[in-house]
């Protein structure tokens, strides 16, 4: 079902994009981790701060009640929200939707087609790159916030809640590496779909959060998958949600089975 | 079993109503130096994507 050397290839050709993405979201989650001894240092006035803002403004970070900011871990998952929910999906997206259609766009598709091997193994040889690419910038991210947390935290924090919080953002990033594979293969007219790709996610949150923010509008949210992630890691029934699994992981798997079955039969122009 | 290196049977591909290959029919034997030529939208370049994978019939 896989081709080694093409699986091997494409995950050279990824690893700098890969190092790149891994160090810099890994040094703005610790950085940020960095600020957390500051932030309750100065507590009184980022509350005076904080209470001049529009009640919705927190909800960009997820944030429903503001003292959850002065727990590690209520720190920790506002700021993944932006660096992981929204950068690791960008990643992820850009990196599937362009696997595939970067051979079109470069006219190497030819070169790759005369190799003796099915589409079906490039599409799944392609597809594991990715999906192996966003397993290990999630560990990355995920290592670098745990330890931070524990240099910074001045009261234990739920190990279980992190542990949680750093799967739904991983079958989130997943999703949108499956949408990303799904969309590149919809293309019928070889171009890069990087801006589309960004874009998509861009506005799924921005979706999301105005479901957030506008009273009587949070049925929209359910038309994004940020609606099922978990993002209350301080809730007392913080767990892993059956129903998000369930929409994660079917939908994962139907938009990379989809996808397949489209790249094993579609035109490719040169 | 043959042992021509490629055959093409009846090989149609069309682009939309006019434009295409129809019922194109060739072997190449194995080593053989095989002369592929034609004018501007014979085919050519579509049956050679379509050896190639690139397109479907």
């Amino acid at each position: 079902m896989m081709n080694r050397n093409l699986f091997l290839r494409e995950l050279r050709s990824n690893a700098v994009s890969l190092l790149i993405w891994s160090a810099v979201i890994t040094a703005l989650t610790a950085l940020t981790m960095l600020f957390y001894g500051v932030f309750l240092k100065n507590n009184e006035k980022i509350l005076a701060m904080i209470s001049i803002l529009p009640e919705g403004t927190l909800q960009f970070k997820g944030i429903s009640d503001v003292d959850d900011l002065f727990s590690v871990l209520g720190f920790y998952s506002a700021n993944n929200v932006i660096y992981m929910l929204v950068l690791g999906s960008i990643y992820s997206i850009v990196l599937s939707s362009g696997i595939l259609l970067k051979e079109e766009y470069n006219k190497t598709a030819e070169f790759l087609l005369s190799w003796p091997m099915t589409r079906g193994e490039i599409f799944f040889s392609k597809a594991a790159v990715v999906y192996l690419n966003v397993l290990i910038i999630n560990i990355v991210t995920a290592v670098a916030g745990y330890v931070t947390m524990e240099i910074v935290k001045r009261e234990p924090f739920s190990t279980n809640a992190f542990l949680v919080m750093t799967f739904y953002t991983f079958m989130l990033n997943i999703f949108f590496a499956s949408l990303g594979l799904f969309m590149s293969t919809l293309v019928k007219r070889a171009r890069p779909i990087t801006t589309l790709s960004i874009g998509l996610v861009l506005i799924l949150y921005f979706i999301f959060t105005i479901s957030n923010i506008t009273e009587g509008m949070s049925f929209i949210g359910y038309a994004t998958p940020y609606k099922f992630v978990g993002m209350d890691t301080l809730a007392p029934d913080y767990r892993l949600e059956f129903i998000s699994v369930l929409y994660f992981g079917g939908l994962s798997l139907l938009l990379t089975f989809t996808a397949f079955r489209l790249y094993r039969r579609k035109d490719i122009y040169l | 079993m043959s042992n021509h290196a490629i055959q093409i049977t009846d090989l149609t591909r069309r682009y939309g109503q006019d434009r295409g290959i129809e019922n194109i029919n060739l072997q190449v034997e194995e080593g053989e130096i095989f002369g592929f030529i034609g004018p501007n939208s014979a085919g050519k370049s579509t049956t050679i994507r379509v050896l190639f994978n690139l397109l479907f019939p």
